[in-house]
């Protein structure tokens, strides 16, 4: 039997029985209800075009819980809406961001269903960031039915809320834009007004001609020098002033004298004018600072600012009859007494007043197994409830939560960090003062010896010394790097992060979700009764069905079989009819204790043992356990080869550090570490002089991971621990650690290269323009010559490894090719 | 030569145009996304543009429902 792939999503389609639909004459097959439902819909509104040309499987869609619905719908609160809705002209505005976007198809998808809805007025997707506008008419269509809408069709969709560092990275982007095309349109008007005058094209040119050229380039160099220049300027006086030699300093120096010994021969009259040579110089350096500006924004984008990572309103309980009101969360005082709904994030720390329900507590502990909280039992915020709604007294809010405790130290700690100084800057300040004092002797020198170009010479001097090659040599090998490594997967957010990435020397790693997938599986099945263990298995899925406790998740994809009267019991297991016979699952105890039978002999395992029987005999066990990532030890192994010591860091209380650490071949293991014993070892292997690189996803591995030179978060990490990481890795694939770390060691080679090219450059033309054999605009030709080369070495950067992974599925129309 | 006098002024209005536009179209967001023209060219969303008698077979179960 020939294995089939879900058409839409390129997963496994083998479930019994087979889930089909008639598409174009044609039987597809799907991996589940959720895949039909969605292409169902893609068919309904005639957009079965996106199977013919997309690139990439999508993702599998996931059903929405009513807990997930309940919290969308709260996203129509006007209360809630304040961060991240505006009014516009007919309506209002949202940026929405936008997950599971494979290819370019599924953008036109979105596209094409969202502007089918009512009340849409505009949807647009950026292609880059993935972030999708939204205009919609707040009188025909509620917010939450157009993110329902995009659900529908299998994404995730989230609000989204700039904060004021990317905005002011947006401005700097787009006013370095516009600088540079004033600069670029500038030096070709400039240089087509010289034109005439360099080769006496014309003859006879009377000096009223040349006059008029000279008034016409100075005014086309004016706003070009005092606007598309100004962040030299800027720049230079505020080095000065602190006095750092940086290279902005010659630059403004060159472009000031050049313009102003222009500006005064063309009002006095003179042999020569520099307009040209000034607007190209210009030009270039301002191309070299965009590429710097651009990779900036990029890497600022990643640092999603999301809404709801706290929550910002509560729903408060008020007077005897318990009446609920929301309100903004940081209103709330101790006393207060608030209820959470099920999977609602708790926005403070308090006590249980009513009710019982399991709390998700990975986000401060890393555990992702949930507790059992009932009446009386401190919960804090940051935790995500679980099944049953609950009411909590307030204890601290705002600011004094464990939560914001953490955070406190984090920020303190990342303040306290050295700043890694630019290897560039560090070169080109010393290269910088020697230049500036060779010039005025150059001058001196030409003057003594009755030459009447002196100045002229001098200006070669500084143009052809000004490092605009040095100046792009980090930026363009940089962006390069960031740009592959954004491919492969792992996405730097900080400027320093690829320099700091070199020195590596350690690489700590967390245990639960970052070197095991941080979710439960079926390892196991050991049959005990008379039923085959087919028959177990669905017994099982058809009981955990009506759960939704982590354990009880493994079992939800599994075909299941129909059990009627379940009863979830909390924190113990289910129990339910099939047939007449009553079924129960769950920890041994508490099978044992509902059924009657004595507790089984069954040999020993690791990880969770969730057992099924009916009222007469004991069925099956199943195993289920945190299984390692797929490419864990060989990621382990080869980081070895590069050198690297590995060190497991982990809150885990239990033998599954030593184990999992044996298994994949870490050099040492830490169990039991709370987040202030992860900070003192990352401490004390600091003052040990080691370099680390910490790998988490957890907000308890926050404190630890500013103590790392780099720290790098998993993709399926909570965003505020993506938001404070240096790097993340967006698919979790534990290789491209390896393959990041590589990287940064051939860029640092790259601009290694491009700074020593850039000095023999200089140090070659020196001479030859303290001769007087250099005229300005050849200086200035040399210089884009020579920051070209640099240009081209740091693209080397860009080129892919050969893809080592299996080839996925092929799905939709290329299948059948 | 005489031309020249006024083609350069010209000229250099003509251009100062162009910057004000670029300006314009930076400041308005269109410089935001570099990638996504580059991919809405090959879209194929223009079936409903095709006239009713040039359509054959396949692409009629294309069109799409309101």
């Amino acid at each position: 039997m020939i294995p089939l792939n879900c058409f839409h999503c390129g997963e496994p389609a083998n479930g019994e029985p087979a889930i089909t639909l008639l598409l174009d004459d044609k039987q597809r097959h799907f991996c589940c209800q959720g895949c039909k439902a969605v292409c169902e819909t893609i068919r309904r509104e005639g957009l079965a075009g996106f199977y013919d040309f997309r690139t990439e499987p999508a993702i599998t869609p996931r059903q929405l819980t009513s807990a997930e619905l309940g919290r969308l719908r709260e996203l129509d609160h006007p209360l809630v809406q304040q961060s991240f809705v505006s009014p516009v002209k007919a309506g209002q505005e949202a940026q929405i961001l936008i997950g599971g976007i494979t290819c370019a198809a599924c953008i036109w998808l979105l596209e094409n269903h969202l502007q089918r809805q009512t009340g849409v007025l505009s949807f647009t997707v950026n292609h880059t960031t993935q972030r999708a506008r939204l205009e919609w008419a707040s009188d025909q269509v509620q917010l939450s039915d157009l993110l329902i809408a995009v659900h529908q069709l299998g994404y995730t969709a989230r609000p989204y809320h700039a904060d004021e560092v990317e905005n002011a990275l947006k401005v700097e982007h787009r006013s370095m834009l516009i600088r540079l095309a004033v600069a670029g349109i500038g030096s070709f008007q400039s240089m087509m007004l010289a034109f005439p005058m360099y080769f006496g094209m014309v003859n006879d040119l009377s000096s009223d001609f040349v006059s008029f050229f000279r008034w016409f380039s100075l005014l086309v160099a004016t706003p070009v020098v005092f606007y598309s220049a100004k962040p030299f300027f800027r720049n230079a006086s505020r080095d000065l002033r602190s006095r750092h030699l940086t290279m902005d300093v010659p630059v403004a120096i060159a472009i000031g004298l050049a313009y102003g010994a222009s500006a005064w021969v063309t009002v006095m009259g003179g042999d020569e004018v520099y307009f040209e040579s000034v607007c190209m110089f210009t030009f270039f350096l301002l191309l070299g600072r965009y590429i710097e500006v651009q990779a900036r924004y990029r890497a600022g984008l990643s640092g999603n600012a999301l809404v709801g990572f706290q929550p910002r309103v509560a729903t408060l309980v008020t007077g005897s009859n318990s009446e609920t009101n929301v309100v903004a969360a940081h209103s709330l005082k101790a006393g207060d007494v608030v209820r959470i709904r099920p999977g609602e994030t708790l926005p403070v720390d308090g006590e249980i007043l009513r009710g019982q329900s399991t709390l998700n507590e990975a986000a401060l502990t890393g555990e992702y197994l949930p507790e059992t909280r009932i009446p009386g039992d401190t919960v804090h915020a940051g935790s995500v409830n679980g099944e049953n709604a609950l009411d909590i007294t307030v204890v601290s809010a705002g600011a004094q939560t464990r939560l914001s405790s953490i955070l406190r130290v984090l920020d303190r700690v990342q303040s306290e960090k050295p700043k890694v100084a630019r290897m560039a800057d560090r070169m080109a300040g010393k290269f910088v003062g020697r230049v500036l004092i060779l010039a005025p002797i150059v001058w001196l020198g030409w003057w003594w010896y009755g030459a009447d170009n002196a100045f002229d010479i001098t200006l070669s001097v500084l143009v052809v010394t000004c490092p605009c090659a040095l100046s792009l040599a980090t930026p363009t090998a940089i962006t390069a790097a960031t740009v592959k490594l954004r491919k492969l997967g792992l996405l730097p957010t900080r400027g320093h992060t690829l320099e700091s990435m070199n020195d590596v020397d350690t690489v700590v790693f967390d245990k639960t979700g970052t070197l095991t997938r941080g979710e439960l599986s079926l390892v196991n099945q050991h049959s005990a009764g008379t039923l085959d263990a087919d028959q177990c298995l669905r017994l099982a899925a058809g009981l955990e069905a009506f759960s939704e406790h982590p354990i009880a998740r493994v079992f939800h994809d599994l075909p299941k079989a129909l059990i009627s009267n379940v009863k979830n019991y909390l924190g113990g297991g289910l129990s339910g009819h099939w047939g007449e016979q009553t079924l129960y699952i769950g920890h041994p105890q508490f099978v044992a204790e509902h059924s009657g039978l004595a507790l089984p002999e069954a040999p020993e395992c690791t990880g969770i043992a969730i057992w099924l029987a009916s009222d007469q005999q004991w069925l099956a066990r199943f195993q289920l356990d945190d299984q390692p990532r797929a490419d864990a030890a060989n990621a382990i192994a080869a980081l070895h080869d590069l050198g690297i010591r590995t060190l497991l860091l982990s809150g885990d209380r239990s033998g599954h550090v030593q184990q999992i650490a044996r298994q994949l071949g870490i050099n040492e293991a830490i169990g039991q570490a709370s987040p202030e014993d992860k900070l003192a070892v990352l401490q004390k292997l600091n003052a040990e002089g080691c370099k680390i690189m910490m790998v988490g996803d957890g907000l308890n591995d926050l404190p630890s991971m500013a103590g790392a030179s780099v720290s790098v978060a998993m993709g399926s990490a909570a965003d505020l621990t993506q938001l404070k990481a240096d790097a993340v890795l967006l698919n979790g694939q534990l290789m491209q650690l390896v393959e990041g770390l590589a990287t940064s060691r051939q860029t640092r080679k790259v601009i290694r290269q491009n700074l020593w090219w850039a000095l023999i450059y200089n140090l070659a033309a020196l001479p030859l323009a303290a001769a007087g054999l250099v005229p300005p605009w050849l200086a200035a030709i040399g210089m884009s010559a020579s920051s070209l080369v640099v240009v081209l070495n740091a693209l080397r950067l860009g080129k892919m490894p050969t893809p080592a992974r299996e080839s996925q599925p092929l799905v939709g129309s290329m299948a059948l090719r | 030569m005489e031309i020249v006098v006024v083609l350069v002024p010209l000229m250099l209005m003509l251009v100062t145009g162009g910057i004000v536009l670029f300006n314009w179209a930076v400041k308005n967001g269109q410089y935001d996304d570099l990638e996504g023209p580059a991919h809405r060219i090959l879209y194929d969303d223009d079936k409903d543009r095709i006239p009713e008698d040039a359509i054959t077979g396949l692409e009629k179960t294309r069109r799409p429902t309101r």
